[in-house]
């Protein structure tokens, strides 16, 4: 996340509020999961696709966080950098998953065309934007979601791919080049013009 | 605007628009989530220490200031009372002011007696 004063002023917040949970403080729990799990089930849904899946990791990564409060080294980690980093990886478990299992009927995926007419009916160009993204690569996929959506810093965003800065911009570069050539290619198939 | 059109000039300021309108309506958690969320925090949660909860019990931190302050004040006004402050015990007759202050005539006769 940007070092603003906002957002330093937010983990400050996020730490205490872990800290009061770890010493019994139930309305903190409620105060920490208000404030994180949206972003968190954000991420996976934006990452998965798929809203029971993005269900199943904020549930797990939350649990995750609960289990750790009491051994919380506020000094080693940001509690919403730490759980992005748990939900990142949770998500890259189920897609891993899901090009080893067959597939079927039911999580095939829709026929892009098809999708894309339905698109245009309400709120296109979002659902656009998600139908290319899960076409790009995972790891692409995850940087651009987390720096071009969820609007966290390169460095924090190394954090949490576990890798380094560089890497991260090479991901999201090349992530939003596939992302601008898919949604011409959509446009271009189509058909499309001005005056559609 | 559709967004074949936004497409139609294929940079970075199109797919920013795409961006926009993806941090503009982000995905809403199902109903249901975030109590089973609370739950499994209340599952995992360690109970309060007996101080914290005794703590909670009188008020919270601010109210443990006062009732800190109130005691030290009283515990002061004990040790040492002002002047025209007047006993009362006196007043309801539990003490006796004169048998009182033969008592103390006699407790610290030795005392008066090297001072004068």
């Amino acid at each position: 996340m940007r070092d603003t004063a906002e957002h330093i002023a937010a983990r400050d917040a996020d730490a205490d509020l872990l800290a009061r949970y770890a010493a019994g403080d139930g309305a903190a729990a409620r105060l920490l999961a208000a404030r994180l799990s949206p972003r968190a089930y954000a991420h996976a849904y934006r990452v998965l696709g798929d809203s029971a899946e993005a269900e199943d990791v904020t549930q797990e990564a939350m649990l995750r966080l609960w289990k750790q409060a009491a051994d919380w080294d506020g000094a080693r980690a940001q509690a919403a950098t730490w759980l992005y980093r748990v939900v990142a990886n949770l998500c890259a478990d189920r897609l891993r998953r899901r090009r080893t299992e067959p597939l079927d009927e039911a999580n095939a995926p829709a026929d892009p065309a098809q999708s894309v007419e339905a698109q245009l009916q309400d709120n296109a160009r979002h659902d656009a934007l998600q139908a290319a993204l899960m076409r790009l690569p995972e790891r692409q996929r995850q940087a651009v979601v987390l720096r071009h959506i969820e609007g966290l810093a390169n460095p924090d965003i190394a954090v949490i791919l576990d890798v380094g800065v560089a890497a991260v911009e090479s991901l999201t570069s090349r992530g939003k080049r596939a992302l601008t050539a898919d949604l011409a290619a959509q446009r271009d198939a189509l058909g499309y013009d001005d005056e559609t | 605007m559709h967004w074949g059109m936004t497409m139609k000039h294929n940079d970075d300021h199109d797919l920013e628009a795409f961006f926009d309108a993806a941090r503009a309506a982000p995905p809403q958690m199902p109903s249901g989530l975030m109590a089973r969320i609370v739950a499994d925090a209340a599952v995992h949660q360690r109970p309060a220490p007996l101080w914290r909860r005794a703590m909670a019990a009188l008020g919270g931190p601010v109210a443990m200031g006062g009732l800190v302050t109130a005691t030290v004040a009283g515990f002061w006004l004990g040790l040492v009372p002002p002047q025209d402050t007047v006993d009362p015990l006196v007043l309801i007759g539990v003490v006796d002011l004169a048998a009182e202050d033969e008592m103390t005539d006699v407790l610290y006769a030795g005392w008066y007696s090297d001072e004068g």
